[in-house]
This record gives C-alpha cells, sequence and structure tokens, in this order.
C-alpha cells in the first residue's frame, strides 16, 4: 500500500507538471520506459509498467472505472507480450479481447466521435507502449504470430467487473 | 532393446446407459460472423473492429448472431520491418506501433514497407488460412449463415478461403450460405464475384495492381469531401484503417460498410444443418501442448479420424467426413477441442468405436517426424501419390522420448453428458508415436434405434447405450500397412 501511493504521488506530479508546461490533453507522457527486458520497471509491482501507469493517470482515469478497466487490459496487454507457448498466447489474447469488448461496451460506449476516438486511443495506445522497445516490440509480434490462425469469438455473456 | 510402457486410465464417471429421446431438432436460424483482419493489425486492434461491426448491426432477436475474429499475422511484414529499422538506426518507442496503426509523422521507409505489405506482397500463410476454412466449414455444418468482413490482406485470406471450402466441400452449401464482404481490398474479386465490397477513393490499396477499384468518395460526416492525399491531415495508412475511417463516425465510411456488411447478410441462406448438437456429437479435449486426433470407427467400419484426409477433393490433410458424420476440423495443439457430429440425416444404428490418437508432443523445436510422415503417405497412398514412401519423408534415425498427454471424451446425446478420460502415460522410455498404444479407445457406442429416419428432425427416436472400454483402437488396415513401412 505504501508503495503504490508513493507511486501514485509521483505519477501525478509528472502529470501536474505536464498540464501546467503544455496545458491540458496536449502533453504526453515522457520517459518511456526503455529499460532492457519485457517487464520494465513496475516499482509497485501491480503488474503495469510504471511509464504506462502514468500514461492511464494522464488520459485515461476520467472516472474510477475507466482508470480500473485500463488498468487491467494494460495487464493483459503485458501478459500477452510475455507469453512463450501458444497456449499462452491464446489465453492471453482472450483475456486482452475481453478487456476490449469491455471498454467499448462498458466503458465508453456510444457511437459518439469522442467516446469512439478514444477507445482506439486507449486501446491502441497501450499496446504502443507496452511494445515501445526493440526487444517487446518484437517479442509482441511474435506473441501474435503463436495466434496467427486462431479464432476468437465475443462473449456475449462477458463480465467487465 | 526399446521398452514401451503405456499406462492407460479411462476414468469412468457414469456406468453404461440406455436412453430413448427426440433426435436432431433443426436449430434456429444462426449467422456467424468472421472478421479477418489486415496485415500488421493488433490483435487488440483487429478486436476492436470485430466488437464495432457487432455492436452496430441490427440484430433480429429471433436469430442466434455469433461473432469471431479470424486472426491472421505475416511474420515475414514483421522480420522486414526489423531490418530495415536496423539499417536505418531507428530509435524504438511507442511511436513505431502508433505509426503502423496510422499515426502521423511516419518515416517514409516505414510507410513504405507498409503500404508494399498491404498491397498484398505477402503471400497468405498456408496453415493459418486452413485453421480458418476449418471454422468456416464448422459453421456451415451446424447450420450457420457464413459471412466473413475482411480487411486489407485479410481480403486475400477470405478469397482463398472461399475457393478452399468450394473444394474441400463440394456437398455443402458454400455458394448460397457462405458470404464475403471487402473493405479495402487489394484483390480484383470478393469470393470470385466483383463485389460486395467498399474502397473510398483517398485508399492507396486501389492503386494495388489489378484491385477492385474505389467505390466510395470519402467525405466527412459533415457532408464535405475529404481532400486529396497531402493536402489534409490523412497519412497514407490512416486513410486505408479500419479503424480510424472506414468504421469512424467521422466518415460516410462507416454507413456504407455497416450497410454493405447488412445487406450481403441478407442475401445469404441458411443452410439445412449437416450435422450438429445432436443426437450425436463426441467431443475430444485436451490441454496440453500435444497433438491428439480424434479417431472412431462408424458402424460399417469406416474409420474417421481428423487426421485420415480422405475427403473427396480434399488437401491432404482435411479431417474427412464419414459415412455417418462429421469431425469439425483437426485441432493441432492443445489447448484443442474437436468434435464428431452426427449427420441429422443419415445417424445409421450399430456399434461406434470411439477413442483418439496420440499424434505428437510438440515440446520438441524439431518434432519427430514419423507420426507426419506416416500420415503423408497413407494420404497420398490414398489420393494416388505413388512417390510419396519412406524414403521421400526423409525420416528421423532415433525416435524420442513424449510427454504424458490426456484428454477427456465426451459423448454428447440429447439427455446425457458422459466423459471419458484417457491418458496416455509412457515411461522414461521413448516411444514410436504411431505405434498401436497410441490409439486409444475410449468407449462403445451402440446406437439400438434410429426411428424416422432419414428425416430425424420429424419426431425421431434414438436409443443407445454407451459401454466405457478400456483398450486400444484398431488401427486401420491401410494405416498399418504404411505404418509398417514407416516405422
Amino acid at each position: 500500500m505504501q508503495n503504490l501511493s508513493k507511486k501514485t504521488l509521483h505519477i501525478s506530479g509528472i502529470a501536474l507538471v505536464c498540464l501546467f508546461a503544455a496545458g491540458p490533453g496536449a502533453c504526453v507522457p515522457k520517459g518511456e520506459d526503455f529499460t532492457p527486458g519485457l517487464k520494465g520497471i513496475d516499482s509497485d509491482a501491480n503488474g503495469i509498467r510504471d511509464d504506462i501507469d502514468a500514461l492511464i493517470l494522464q488520459k485515461y482515469a476520467d472516472t474510477p472505472t475507466i482508470k480500473n478497466a485500463a488498468e487491467k487490459y494494460a495487464r493483459t496487454v503485458q501478459v500477452f507480450m510475455e507469453a512463450n507457448t501458444k497456449q499462452e498466447a491464446y489465453q492471453a489474447a482472450k483475456e486482452s479481447g475481453n478487456m476490449v469488448d469491455c471498454i467499448i461496451d462498458v466503458i465508453l460506449p456510444g457511437n459518439n466521435i469522442e467516446n469512439y476516438k478514444k477507445r482506439g486511443q486507449l486501446i491502441d495506445e497501450i499496446v504502443a507502449y507496452t511494445a515501445n522497445t526493440r526487444e517487446r516490440f518484437e517479442k509482441y509480434w511474435q506473441s501474435s504470430a503463436l495466434i496467427g490462425g486462431s479464432t476468437f469469438e465475443i462473449n456475449k455473456n462477458q463480465n467487465c467487473q | 532393446m526399446e521398452k514401451v510402457f503405456i499406462t492407460l486410465l479411462i476414468l469412468i464417471f457414469c456406468s453404461t446407459s440406455h436412453a430413448e429421446s427426440n433426435l436432431c431438432i433443426d436449430s434456429p436460424e444462426a449467422i456467424s460472423v468472421f472478421h479477418v483482419n489486415g496485415i500488421s493489425t493488433t490483435l487488440q486492434s483487429a478486436r476492436l473492429n470485430l466488437k464495432e461491426i457487432s455492436n452496430n448491426i441490427s440484430n433480429n432477436s429471433q436469430i442466434n448472431y455469433r461473432y469471431h475474429l479470424s486472426y491472421n499475422h505475416t511474420n515475414t511484414l514483421i522480420a522486414d520491418l526489423l531490418q530495415a529499422a536496423t539499417q536505418v538506426g531507428l530509435q524504438f518507442s511507442s511511436q513505431v506501433m502508433l505509426w503502423m496503426t496510422g499515426a502521423t509523422g511516419i518515416p517514409s521507409w516505414l510507410q513504405d514497407i507498409l503500404s508494399n505489405a498491404m498491397q498484398g506482397f505477402y503471400p497468405v500463410v498456408a496453415n493459418e488460412l486452413q485453421d480458418h476454412v476449418d471454422k468456416y466449414r464448422d459453421a456451415l455444418l451446424q447450420g450457420n449463415k457464413v459471412l466473413i468482413v475482411s480487411h486489407s490482406q485479410g481480403n486475400l485470406y477470405a478469397n482463398e478461403a472461399y475457393e478452399m471450402l468450394l473444394r474441400q466441400n463440394p456437398e455443402l452449401p458454400v455458394r448460397q450460405s457462405v458470404g464475403i464482404y471487402g473493405v479495402a481490398t487489394p484483390a480484383n474479386n470478393v469470393a470470385g464475384n466483383t463485389g460486395p465490397y467498399l474502397t473510398n477513393n483517398r485508399d492507396f490499396i486501389s492503386a494495388t495492381p489489378g484491385a477492385l477499384s474505389a467505390n466510395l468518395i470519402l467525405k466527412y460526416a459533415s457532408g464535405e469531401t475529404v481532400p486529396a492525399f497531402g493536402l489534409g491531415a490523412f497519412t497514407l495508412i490512416q486513410a486505408h484503417s479500419f479503424t480510424d475511417t472506414y468504421l469512424s463516425p467521422a466518415y460516410n465510411t462507416r454507413q456504407s460498410v455497416l450497410d454493405g456488411i447488412q445487406t450481403r447478410l441478407t442475401s445469404l441462406q441458411k443452410p439445412a444443418p449437416s450435422s450438429g448438437d445432436g443426437p450425436i456429437t463426441i467431443a475430444l479435449s485436451w490441454a496440453g501442448n500435444v497433438d491428439i486426433d480424434l479417431a472412431l470407427y462408424e458402424p460399417d467400419g469406416y474409420f474417421v479420424s481428423s487426421r485420415a484426409g480422405t475427403a473427396p477433393g480434399s488437401a491432404v490433410f482435411l479431417p474427412p467426413a464419414g459415412h455417418v458424420g462429421y469431425i469439425s476440423f483437426d485441432a493441432e495443439s492443445g489447448p484443442g477441442i474437436e468434435r464428431y457430429r452426427s449427420n441429422c440425416n443419415q445417424l445409421q444404428v450399430g456399434t461406434y468405436y470411439l477413442g483418439a490418437h496420440y499424434v505428437m508432443d510438440l515440446t520438441y523445436a524439431h518434432p519427430p517426424s514419423e507420426p507426419w510422415c506416416a500420415s503423408l503417405i497413407a494420404n497420398g497412398q490414398a489420393l494416388g501419390y505413388s512417390e510419396l514412401n519412406k524414403s521421400y519423408c526423409g525420416l528421423e534415425e532415433d525416435p524420442m522420448s513424449q510427454m504424458t498427454a490426456s484428454a477427456t471424451l465426451t459423448i454428447h446425446t440429447p439427455t446425457e453428458d458422459q466423459s471419458l478420460s484417457m491418458t496416455w502415460s509412457p515411461s522414461a522410455e521413448i516411444i514410436y508415436l504411431m505405434r498401436p498404444e497410441s490409439f486409444l479407445m475410449a468407449a462403445k457406442l451402440d446406437v439400438l434405434e434410429v426411428t424416422n429416419s432419414p428425416d430425424p428432425n420429424q419426431n425421431g427416436k434414438l436409443r443407445y447405450v454407451i459401454t466405457p472400454v478400456n483398450g486400444l483402437l484398431p488401427i486401420p488396415t491401410a494405416w498399418q500397412a504404411v505404418i509398417a513401412t514407416v516405422l
């Protein structure tokens, strides 16, 4: 809990500086994690890299529900990238796909252009941050290769909680 | 001298049973919509597109809609991209992936790689394609209309899949019940026809040699025409993007795509189910990183296995139709499930011997070639390719050990499900995977009465006995000769 608070304060600080410097909506979190390895720095061990935590806090934390969904989604993308076998990749892909459905249905629903753009951005940006080094990029696509040819069905009874 | 120890364990959840019930009720109308993504599309982005489609197709409450993503991945593109990135000394960041999804500022070398790839310069991946075809066939066999909504290179997959279905299953109503709706297609046809499809006039894909031409002037939702590339805010990739352009509420493409899908759906005919989840369905499921094939004998002694590959006009490894039912498809690794569905109009009385074949342990980087080779020879001979023999296969000198494997065989009937576990537990000793011990039997199914056949939908009756069996499933005679040659 202590770690989480310290991390949140740190991330909030980054976001505030960014807001003052560039104005709302204009700044993108700096300091992407380029450390070697797939996991990067996850100081509170919540399954999300610190820079992605910062991204979510800054851009996808309009409500606790959206923030919570973005965090869950980010974890599934990380797990997907780290998958080493077809089974792992398939399972992670299913879970990541389910979270995509949730983001669309529950978190940012409707066909207004703002929500449409924002949910697309959320989904793409977290993948992009997760695969932000050559090593991670390459591994992300290796995981994708593992599920090439697979079929995933939308679960109509998906529970997004 | 090798020692082979196989421990067969069948857990009997239910004792021998009898039942009588109605047969094979025709299911309500069902539609399976599959989305096939384009090249360089992330799994998450492809899922987003599928979900947007599913949320915006008008649903008829009398119809069961199912939405699937048929994911394709083109490894060659990423390899080329990484090689080029090394050459130009690219500093990786999140921006690289964002450029691939249409973000502005994309370097020209990356744009060239992506646009070349999207114009179809990378061929479809054969095993991915066959996986897709298997799923389409399975849906069709169950009486579902099948609509494939394909984007970009996914159109090449969809067209080939359609042709494969026609070729592999001429008995199925593919032309009537399977449709394609193409979006941003680099192909020169849609399932052999000139449409339906949608390509906007700002999409570079229509410049692909031979591609169907653009058929919609791209406009903002306000009605204003989107200016030519270079004058507006579009990147080359963005104008081609399913998410950013074709499905976006910001453009006129969205309604056109959704209307096109809806129209194509309406024009499809409901296929009569060739097989269904009743009266008898046999399901084999397993979780390990192994390949296991459902295998059984029908009452007339006909051997059906997901690896037998003897369907008329089939590719070598096409899961075959038996005389009484179909195997849905050949799942080649765990977690896998294969189903044998009885034909609604041809269920026969008699004895069915139900089991499975442990084909191979997939944890090896280079799996042993014996089973693959034996199948190849068996199928090759069946198809008249006499040149396929032991020397053709280039067999490994040394057989390898395999991991323990287990699977569950479930017999579904209208009144009950019986599950039987099968375990292949070799000791540390080496084993030849095509040895008789790799074929296990789980149960004997005696169908005693099928009334009103061949049309059991009309108040038909089914009476049967299931007897769990702990033993080996005989290898078909035709295979025995081949295996003797190989081993």
